[in-house]
């Protein structure tokens, strides 16, 4: 019976553990894309003003804060500076790939951001921030998506995590 | 360190006839060409080559052909990225890279309200590979350094004759300090970024250790600028022509400096002729002519005038 009755409460916490995770995914996500969004803030600022080249803008950008999308544009600055006759988009999307799969962000979101890859560096300073807004734009949307979505589905997975646990507990008992 | 430099700007597969090159070859080499299309051409020594295989080719038959991709990447690395970063460059149709390279584009223009936007499209692009020769002044500057005083020099050549090179080399040696004269401060505006060769403001050719350089500056206000803040003995620049050059070098000379500067022209009596200079060499400031002329090599005959535009000497080089 003692048995029985600790493995139920196993599969109650772990079951409901999995729901709070789930529930929380959305908030994460725009948290990522709210970092993302500054990062890229902060990219159209050193373009403007200070016209500093991308592998120098990309590295002076990771250094202000802590994150994976720091760690992603410190990678491709790094790479860029190897000199190993790599175009921009290429060593951007290859890292895309690599380093922001281990954040919350999504596949759309990172589709986005490697299409945005295509246009950056080429042309001139007003293409650039042009290319820079639209992709801002893009998060904003996102951004506010991912919050409805909270709103709509957190509870949701919450209750899910409880309820389908007590729905194994009453199935084997 | 050259190679290097060349190397960084071009793609994957335009470098491996580089490492082929030995030392001498590569201090020969002077351009790269690349256009959409049509074979890549190197020039060494007066000598155009091609690219088979990743060899040096002497006849234009079955040799590699530049593609539009190549020309895209190349324009990336010259840019580091960033062409962005470069739009006043653009306008002059050129960059001037790491290695103190200049690189020529050449595309389509944009043009508004008659005046160059940018260019797009660019489809042709020059590498002139900057090159310095050390002590190519040693016979020269006796004439312009005498007793320690300096003499207001005008150097005359048609392009391509090493006017630039000279005046590089002279305002090194005149910064080091020639033989027993103790070396004086220079200042160098530098326009276009060919005397200096600067990447990000740092000279990189070798122009002496008392030498200020102002990078990318108009001459005329550069001129002023110096005098102003660096209080040079010497001031240096390239290629002067407008009236506003003019002005200005009144302006340093009233100021007590001495000036050294280049003129495109292919003869004493051709440059007294043009209606600008006419008016500068009528008031007999110039001491010194240096007029430029190659037959067998680059700027290998220097004839050198004096005030009076009497002939003093020519000095041949051996090459």
């Amino acid at each position: 019976m003692i048995i029985k009755i600790l493995g139920a409460t196993l599969i109650l916490m772990s079951s409901s553990l999995i729901g709070f995770y789930y529930s929380k995914s959305y908030i994460r996500r725009s948290e990522d894309l709210r970092t993302f969004k500054k990062a890229l803030i902060l990219l159209r600022g050193e373009i403007n003003y200070s016209l500093s080249p991308m592998p120098e803008a990309l590295e002076d950008i990771s250094k202000r804060f802590d994150h994976e999308i720091s760690d992603f544009f410190r990678s491709i600055a790094e790479e860029l500076k190897l000199n190993l006759g790599k175009s921009l988009t290429e060593v951007w999307k290859k890292k895309a790939e690599e380093i922001l799969k281990r954040t919350y962000l999504n596949p759309i979101d990172i589709k986005n951001i490697m299409i945005f890859s295509e246009n950056i560096g080429y042309l001139d300073k007003e293409m650039q921030t042009n290319n820079i807004n639209l992709l801002l734009e893009q998060i904003n949307e996102e951004i506010k998506t991912s919050i409805e979505n909270d709103n709509k589905y957190n509870k949701l997975y919450r209750s899910l995590g409880v309820l389908g646990g007590i729905l194994v507990i009453v199935l084997f008992i | 360190m050259k190679k290097e430099t060349i190397e960084k700007i071009l793609t994957t597969d335009l470098r491996g006839w580089l490492s082929s090159l030995n030392n001498e070859e590569l201090q020969l080499l002077q351009e790269i060409r690349l256009r959409t299309n049509k074979p890549l051409i190197i020039r060494i020594d007066n000598k155009e080559y091609f690219l088979h295989d990743n060899n040096l080719w002497k006849d234009d038959e079955d040799v590699y052909i530049v593609t539009e991709k190549d020309i895209k990447d190349t324009i990336e690395f010259i840019s580091n990225y960033s062409l962005y970063a470069f739009e006043d460059e653009l306008r002059n149709g050129y960059i001037t890279v790491d290695g103190g390279h200049r690189v020529g584009l050449a595309g389509k223009v944009i043009v508004e309200n008659n005046k160059v936007k940018t260019m797009k499209n660019i489809t042709c692009i020059n590498i002139r590979i900057s090159h310095e020769i050390k002590g190519c002044s040693n016979r020269v500057i006796p004439y312009i350094l005498q007793d320690n005083r300096i003499l207001h020099t005008l150097i005359i050549s048609p392009p391509r004759c090493g006017k630039t090179t000279l005046l590089r080399d002279i305002v090194r040696q005149l910064s080091n300090g020639f033989k027993s004269n103790k070396g004086i401060t220079v200042g160098v505006v530098d326009e276009r970024s060919e005397i200096g060769g600067c990447y990000r403001g740092i000279p990189q050719n070798d122009i002496g250790i008392r030498t200020d350089i102002l990078d990318g500056c108009p001459k005329t206000e550069g001129m002023l600028m110096l005098i102003r803040s660096m209080s040079p003995q010497v001031i240096a620049v390239d290629e002067i022509g407008s009236s506003n050059d003019i002005e200005a070098i009144d302006f340093v000379i009233n100021a007590g400096c001495k000036m050294i500067c280049t003129v495109h022209g292919s003869s004493l009596v051709e440059v007294k002729n043009k209606p600008i200079l006419e008016k500068l060499i009528g008031k007999n400031i110039f001491e010194r002519f240096i007029v430029l002329e190659s037959k067998n090599g680059i700027g290998d005959i220097k004839k050198i005038y004096d005030k009076q535009f009497k002939l003093m000497s020519i000095v041949i080089e051996n090459q």
